[in-house]
């Protein structure tokens, strides 16, 4: 049992890293608009470096309980090549998102391994990590238009991952179960059940704009999709 | 006489460069020699890797930190001397480890006296000759005595690899000492120590370009810089993606790449081919760096150059696999950045810290990057000691080339302010960090 959750430890702070560490970049070129030196974008850098250190710190963990893997290399190799490239960008000038954005879905596919698992977790990068950078520069964002702007922007896009995670999560279950009942007689569909509650209660939160108790639910909603990750699923 | 030359058209200090050239190479097919003998000398005593591997990983170590303090000695007794004298030594030391019977013996030879000996006719002598004999073309110069290791390991390389799978290790060892003996007497008739010997200015001097003569304690200066840019994040910049770049191709790729294709089934001779093709995309590689250096920001050279490297180090477990497509594909991208990093770092030095000074930060910069290739070395044979392959080391070395990409694109463009430079002794500027 410990070593499951050491196992689920080291796969919530990876989708956390990855939500924080392309998140922001998303929400940099998809909502706020090009790069600039402004206190908001240097504010959206520091939650990707935050994002960047998770991942780092996932692996070892990773390596204690599964070995040195053959993805063990790009995924320690992505955050560091988003790190450098960021750099890189910042001394250009800013104003290209998008070879940091190709490399966090280049980490995606890493992890699921060409499946709509990739997909599925590019979605709930772009929603948790924008929704982490939408706290971060809020307070930064001039009250009136500007923050309707940003609001809905975000919104269009929390409302684009939403739909993607939904469709890829249902695909993936799918093939997983070969029964409802499965869903209430194992652990995993229990565990998968407890994660759609948490969704759920998000969107709800989202829609009441509570943003601050949605972005901590979201975190729970990891944890809960790290453990699914790491116990068998049925099928 | 050296000095009727001043009247003829080939300045002088072309021929000291050639001379230096020459000195380089060998030195560089001595550093070499270490990655043919860890299979044999495996196989004979029955040392593990990791043992061999401390040797393996001393020799960088002193190559790198003796390169900063032999100025010192070169400034009191000469260029040519203590150049003689360290070929004596490197002579000496590999004759020695053929009467060698337990691992201490090995450190000692290999490690310690070659290593000592390798770097008092590397960064020492590159940079005496540089900063003394060239004013014009210092750039160039630079460029040319950084490709000579790679032309050394070309040369070598395979002649070496040959010698120890049909004639045995200690044929080797003998080489080597023969090399040094035939580069001696070369060295004690053509070498001058400084163009006012010949009755010379340096080449391409005009008034006021004359070297500022040394005065003062070059240990004094080199610790003295060292105290000064120790607070820059430039300088830990430069100096760690230094330390990576030492660590990914002397330490691990120099020292192992050999083993590991023999662990995946090549024979030593071609595998000790692959590193001799890398030589030869290091020619090529390091020359364009040169002329790119002067040409583009340092900072994006490096940028790329660490980055493609640390990709190709994470193909290369891959790369085994494929020995028909994937190994050449590793060869190319690996050869041509292999010395490459030298120029731009040079530049880098030169441009943050002074001319004057940047020199002697280029010298602590490269023993950064002898110690990082003295942890590799040893890293790597433990790595492979313990999980029985290379392919942690291989990663881990792909993983932190990233990271030196990171550090030099972060690098400032604002010269660090310095103290008011005192006048030095000619100062380390760069062998190649081969």
């Amino acid at each position: 049992m410990p070593f499951l959750l050491l196992q689920a430890l080291a796969r919530w702070l990876h989708f956390a890293g990855y939500a924080l560490a392309f998140g922001p970049i998303a929400f940099r070129a998809l909502v706020l608009g090009a790069p600039d030196r402004s206190a908001a974008h240097e504010r959206l850098q520091r939650l990707s470096h935050a994002g960047i250190v998770l991942l780092l710190a996932a692996e070892p963990i990773t390596l204690m309980t599964s070995g040195l893997g053959p993805t063990t290399a790009l995924r320690l190799g992505a955050p560091l090549l988003l790190w450098s490239f960021a750099g890189a960008l910042a001394r250009a000038g800013g104003g290209q998102d998008w070879p940091l954005l190709l490399l966090g879905l280049g980490l995606a596919a890493v992890d699921g391994g060409g499946s709509l698992l990739a997909l599925h977790l590019a979605a709930m990068g772009l929603w948790g990590g924008g929704l982490a950078s939408l706290l971060a520069v809020w307070p930064m964002v001039p009250q009136g238009t500007d923050r309707a702007l940003v609001a809905a922007r975000f919104g269009r896009l929390a409302a684009l991952a939403v739909l993607l995670l939904a469709a890829s999560g249902t695909f993936l279950a799918a093939t997983h179960v070969s029964s409802p009942g499965e869903l209430i007689t194992t652990l995993w569909g229990r565990v998968l059940i407890a994660k759609l509650a948490g969704v759920t209660v998000a969107l709800l939160l989202a829609w009441r704009r509570l943003w601050h108790y949605e972005l901590w639910l979201q975190t729970l909603v990891l944890a809960l999709a790290a453990l699914l990750a790491t116990i068998p699923p049925p099928h | 006489m050296p000095g009727d030359k001043a009247s003829s058209r080939l300045h002088y200090a072309w021929i000291v460069a050639a001379v230096t050239f020459l000195v380089l190479l060998t030195g560089a097919g001595f550093r070499s020699a270490p990655s043919v003998l860890i299979v044999p000398l495996q196989t004979e005593f029955g040392w593990d890797r990791a043992t061999i591997s401390l040797a393996v990983s001393i020799n960088p170590v002193l190559y790198g930190f003796s390169g900063i303090f032999a100025a010192a000695l070169m400034e009191r007794f000469g260029i040519r001397r203590i150049t003689v004298a360290a070929l004596l030594l490197v002579g000496s030391g590999a004759a020695l480890t053929t009467l060698m019977r337990v691992p201490w013996q090995l450190h000692l030879l290999w490690g310690l006296v070659v290593g000592v000996g390798t770097g008092a006719i590397a960064t020492v002598m590159a940079a005496a000759v540089a900063g003394r004999w060239f004013v014009k073309s210092r750039g160039l110069v630079v460029g040319i005595l950084s490709a000579a290791s790679a032309t050394g390991n070309l040369i070598f390389l395979p002649l070496l690899a040959w010698l120890a799978v049909h004639h045995g290790w200690r044929m080797v060892s003998l080489t080597v000492a023969g090399a040094a003996a035939l580069v001696t007497p070369v060295i004690a008739l053509l070498m001058r120590d400084r163009p006012s010997d010949v009755g010379l200015a340096p080449y391409g001097a005009e008034a006021g370009d004359t070297p500022p003569p040394s005065s003062g304690s070059p240990i004094g200066a080199a610790f003295g810089t060292l105290g000064q840019v120790w607070r820059s994040r430039d300088f830990w910049f430069l100096a760690g993606s230094f330390f990576i770049c030492g660590a990914s191709t002397n330490g691990l790729i120099g020292t192992h790449l050999i083993p590991a294709s023999i662990d995946h089934g090549m024979a030593e001779v071609s595998a000790a081919g692959l590193l001799a093709v890398i030589g030869i995309f290091d020619i090529a590689g390091t020359t364009l760096s040169g002329w790119l250096t002067d040409r583009w920001d340092s900072r994006w050279l490096l940028f790329w150059y660490y980055g493609l490297r640390g990709l190709s180090l994470l193909f290369l477990p891959y790369a085994f696999g494929s020995a028909q497509f994937g190994l050449p594909v590793f060869i190319v991208f690996y050869g041509l950045d292999w010395v490459a990093t030298v120029p731009p770092t040079v530049a880098l030095a030169s441009d943050l810290f002074g001319k004057q000074r940047g020199p002697i930060v280029f010298g602590w910069v490269f023993a950064a990057h002898m110690v990082g290739a003295a942890v590799a070395a040893y890293g790597a044979g433990a790595a492979r000691t313990w999980f029985g392959n290379y392919q942690a080391a291989f990663m881990t070395a792909g993983v932190i080339c990233l990271v030196a990409s990171g550090m030099v694109i972060r690098i400032g463009r604002q010269p660090w302010a310095l103290q008011p430079a005192e006048p030095l002794a000619p100062a380390p500027v760069a062998s190649g960090a081969d």
